[in-house]
């Protein structure tokens, strides 16, 4: 009889951590996997304004690819995607070398380069909407210095408005890549660097033998951070240009919620939805199972 | 000499000290620009910034900007300012910080201290959901929503930021908590502590930290968000970012940037607040978000 | 009649054996050591006593209750754990009383109980502080008192000196035994070192791969190992091995050593008359290859070598040569003149030779 007890008293301890655990399981479980299973399967049906439940297999996917509209969005996002990532990291590593040569004002500096992480993407939009507007912003402030011919309209250029996004998410992001490629500077064991000076190598050698190759995981991991960010930008954009002018600035993020919610066409949208997932699990998910590995080692 | 560290390059000249500190000075401007500009131009007339010089001071000082920003702006239809919205967002991120740290404290605990078959499986599906497109989860939620009658709803979005809230928080106290001597829980299962008394007596006094690190984070992401706050509210029920966005980008009437800027930095306010008062904590988020995916 | 009795216990992670069989019958009162390298089990072993991992097969009763699958709290042991594990939060005082408050003790008696202990182990004037302001020593000191507090039926002790240094590990060592002389509880105590397994215990067991390689007093493990193992992990530094080869004669049993010297054994500890001719493996411990004879020379086999090197130690010499193949360790006084390249004689005592089957490792 007391035996039992105690049992009952053991394996209750044993089962409530998992008691705990499973509501945010069961949430998790309904509210990602079982939501990407359901647009998944509306990305294969005719929905329109409300959901279908009718199969057509792959056609939204071959009419996404066909779409003009698409096309414009997945080449924005390269260009975006690149420019933006190749920018935050040059910039981010450069910053970090610059401030980690004793600066005097560091403790000033840094929290300067790094509080647009802070702000919204919407008031990072309103700032730079106004500031690159051609009759307000920058064009004005320069002429009226005295540059009466100096020009600067690429908000309103078809062909440059993406630029402007790129600017906008590199003010918003590189000091947060700094601070990242910071803490790892920081983190390099001194000894190391002593022993290369020992060994002869010059400040310039140290850098780019030494110290960026130790960097090598802080690379992967901001540009794991910073990929995931330009598929999912999307408030930046609603908040700069709104897509314009006419759509030069649509990336797949705006083009799946104009698609769903004011065009009706939500099979299309519910594909787009599908192939940003993709693209992203194609790099998060090998990265977080090495994370996840990693740990297992130790 | 002085201590030999990388940080002290011996062959920098003074000129090449002088660019270091030119060079950080002018991206200091670049990043302080938009914000000194939202600023310096909340306080002027909108003549006055029509008129060029967005970069100089204020010739006359007006606050009625900020007033109209706060109280009597147009935003939709309704000239309310951005005061009931900006409440919305406290209404919306308060009970959704605290509950999901709450559940994110209980989750890491569980997964870093009581393991069981396949937890790293499970860990990592959790964490994978704080990296998805939430494109993907719009359509079903705004069915789940309408369903459970929270469409349009600030409580819609508590549960919303919550669920999707869970991945971060675990993995802050996940990882924190790995870090914490398991001899302690062991210790304290002999002392005769059971599973809550074990958290509540000695994990959660050792957790002030990652509390303040979890809660700056989540406060700032959910207080940001545009996407869900746009796609699951109604004119009543909107968070301040899509108030803002509906301020500055309808099409009807002048352009009243002074107003504009105003409600900028009134919503871009609580995340700055929180910043400034704890950059340090919020720096550790960031890095525990990212580089320990 | 066993006060703590470990039956048949097995532990397996996954698809690796930690624990394979393990049988110990533990008297009340007794300080029982398990020593072994790391990875051995002996922790796990500590660990399922404690209910802290759960066994695979097998049961554990501490008096004459089946504790198998009892939680940890309800099996009336109390543990001190190699980092202390003291609760950073908490002062030295409610440390110690914790476990009490947790069994729903007054604030009173737990006071009470808390002075007492902490007289005991000198550290009243620490109660207030946090486990942060108490240097190594301390802590451990605060551990134990939070493990005498409870007035267990059995102390588990989780390599418990291993974070101290040297000389504050010695001065503790001595206040846990004589603790135990005091208190007569029942002490299971686990380390990977020797000279505490030696000097603490009433019996050792020896374990290796999950398996106990011997249980036996200190005198046992040391003067009579069960098998090469236990000879050669006993033992600072370790007994030497040798490949020799037996032969029985007249006189006795003929040993050829690995350089082709020969001695004969006549008179031993040993059954010489069980011993088979053929191949087998001797073990020697340094301190028995010395470097005077005493007066009766017929104990002794006398070797010459030339010596490699000398490591004085100071109250020990020792001297490295080689045998064959085999490097040879003895012990010679502290006092020794002897030089490394120098010619000298080595007087190894037969008395205190062992022979292991070189199959099976397994004593002779």
């Amino acid at each position: 009889m007391v035996n039992r007890q105690i049992f009952s008293k053991s394996t209750w301890q044993q089962v409530l951590p998992k008691i705990v655990l499973s509501p945010s399981l069961i949430v998790v479980f309904a509210f990602v996997y079982g939501f990407i299973i359901y647009t998944g399967y509306l990305s294969a049906s005719d929905s329109r304004m409300m959901p279908s439940y009718d199969w057509v297999g792959f056609v939204n996917y071959s009419k996404l690819f066909a779409l003009r509209h698409w096309k414009i969005a997945i080449t924005n996002l390269a260009v975006f995607g690149t420019l933006y990532i190749g920018i935050c990291m040059i910039l981010g590593l450069t910053l970090a070398i610059f401030l980690d040569q004793k600066i005097r004002f560091e403790g000033v500096i840094r929290p300067i380069f790094l509080y647009p992480m802070a702000l919204s993407f919407i008031v990072t939009g309103t700032a730079w909407k106004w500031f690159l507007d051609p009759g307000i912003g920058l064009e004005t402030i320069v002429q009226t210095w005295g540059f009466e011919g100096f020009s600067f309209r690429w908000i309103k250029d078809r062909d440059m408005a993406i630029y402007c996004v790129v600017i906008a998410a590199v003010w918003q992001t590189s000091g947060f890549v700094m601070a990242m490629f910071l803490a790892g500077l920081r983190g390099i064991d001194d000894e190391i660097l002593k022993a290369a000076r020992i060994d002869g190598a010059t400040p310039f050698k140290l850098y780019t033998k030494i110290v960026i190759p130790i960097l090598k995981p802080i690379f992967l991991s901001a540009f794991v951070v910073l990929a995931h960010m330009a598929i999912k930008s999307y408030d930046l954009v609603v908040a700069l240009t709104n897509g314009g002018p006419g759509r030069a600035t649509e990336l797949p993020a705006t083009f799946m919620y104009s698609y769903t919610f004011t065009r009706n066409q939500m099979g299309i949208g519910a594909s787009s939805a599908i192939i940003m997932l993709m693209t992203i699990a194609a790099i998060i998910v090998p990265y977080l199972y090495a994370e996840l590995r990693e740990r297992k080692s130790d | 000499m002085a201590t030999p560290s990388m940080t002290s390059a011996p062959s920098t000249s003074a000129i090449m000290r002088t660019c270091l500190y030119v060079v950080l000075l002018v991206f200091c401007l670049f990043y302080l620009v938009p914000l000194y500009v939202m600023l310096v131009n909340s306080f002027k007339e909108l003549d006055e910034i029509r008129g060029g010089g967005m970069l100089n001071l204020p010739e006359n000082f007006t606050t009625a900007p900020w007033a109209s920003a706060w109280s009597t702006a147009q935003i939709g239809v309704q000239p309310t300012g951005l005061k009931p919205y900006f409440l919305n967002s406290i209404y919306m991120v308060v009970p959704a910080v605290f509950i999901s740290t709450m559940i994110g404290a209980l989750n890491g605990y569980v997964l870093s201290k009581w393991t069981f078959a396949y937890h790293r499986l499970v860990f990592g599906l959790l964490l994978f959901s704080c990296f998805i497109p939430f494109q993907i989860v719009l359509i079903p939620m705004a069915r789940v929503l309408g369903t459970f009658g929270l469409a349009g709803s600030t409580w819609g979005l508590v549960l919303v930021h919550t669920v999707y809230g869970i991945g971060f928080s675990t993995l802050f106290f996940r990882n924190y908590y790995e870090a914490f001597p398991t001899e302690l829980i062991k210790a304290a299962q002999l002392d005769g502590a059971g599973f809550f008394q074990i958290f509540r007596r000695i994990m959660l006094p050792s957790s002030g930290p990652i509390i303040v690190v979890c809660v700056i984070w989540q406060f700032t992401n959910i207080w940001n968000d545009f996407l869900f706050g746009a796609s699951f509210t109604d004119f009543d029920s909107q968070p301040i970012t899509v108030a803002l966005n509906n301020l500055v980008s309808s099409s009807t009437g002048v352009k009243e940037y002074n107003v504009h800027f105003a409600g900028a930095i009134l919503a871009a306010l609580p995340t700055l607040v929180v910043y400034i008062v704890s950059g340090r904590y919020f720096v550790r988020g960031l890095m525990a978000g990212s580089v320990k995916g | 009649m066993s006060f703590l009795k470990i039956a048949n216990v097995s532990k397996s992670f996954a698809s690796t054996q930690v624990l394979n069989d393990i049988n110990i019958d533990i008297a009340e009162g007794e300080f029982v050591v398990l020593v072994g390298p790391s990875g051995c089990g002996k922790s796990t072993l500590l660990n399922t006593i404690a209910g802290l991992e759960n066994v695979t097969a097998g049961q554990i009763e501490i008096a004459g209750q089946d504790v198998t699958h009892t939680v940890p709290a309800d099996r009336d042991i109390a543990m001190v754990f190699q980092s202390y594990a003291l609760y950073p939060n908490m002062t030295v005082e409610k440390n110690i009383t914790f476990a009490l408050e947790m069994r729903g003790m007054s604030a009173e008696a737990q006071r009470k109980a808390c002075a007492e202990v902490s007289e005991v182990l000198q550290i009243s004037h620490l109660l207030k502080r946090k486990p942060g302001q108490l240097s190594g020593g301390q802590r451990q000191r605060v551990a134990m008192g939070r493990a005498l507090v409870r007035n267990p039926q059995v102390f588990l002790f989780d390599e418990p000196l291993s974070n101290l240094d040297a000389k504050l590990r010695v001065d503790m060592r001595t206040e846990i035994k004589q603790l135990h002389a005091k208190l007569g509880t029942t002490i299971v105590y686990v380390t990977h070192d020797q000279i505490e397994a030696m000097t603490l215990a009433n019996r050792i067991a020896v374990m290796n791969g999950g398996i106990i390689q011997q249980l036996g007093t200190p005198d046992d493990i040391y003067n009579r190992p069960a098998n090469l193992f236990v000879a050669s992990f006993m033992g600072s530094p370790s007994m030497n091995i040798l490949d020799v080869t037996l032969a029985q004669k007249k006189t006795g049993v003929e040993v050829t050593l690995p350089n082709g010297d020969k001695f004969t054994l006549a008179d031993s500890n040993i059954d010489l008359k069980s011993l088979k001719d053929g191949q087998v493996k001797m073990g020697i411990r340094p301190e028995s290859i010395m470097e005077k004879a005493p007066a009766s020379s017929k104990d002794f086999a006398t070797l010459n070598q030339l010596i490699d090197v000398v490591e004085p130690s100071g109250s020990d010499t020792f001297v490295i040569f080689q045998l064959g193949e085999t490097t040879m360790n003895a012990r010679f006084a502290g006092d020794s003149t002897v030089k490394s390249g120098e010619k000298i004689k080595f007087h190894l005592d037969l008395r205190r030779v062992h022979f292991f089957d070189p199959e099976t490792g397994d004593r002779l």
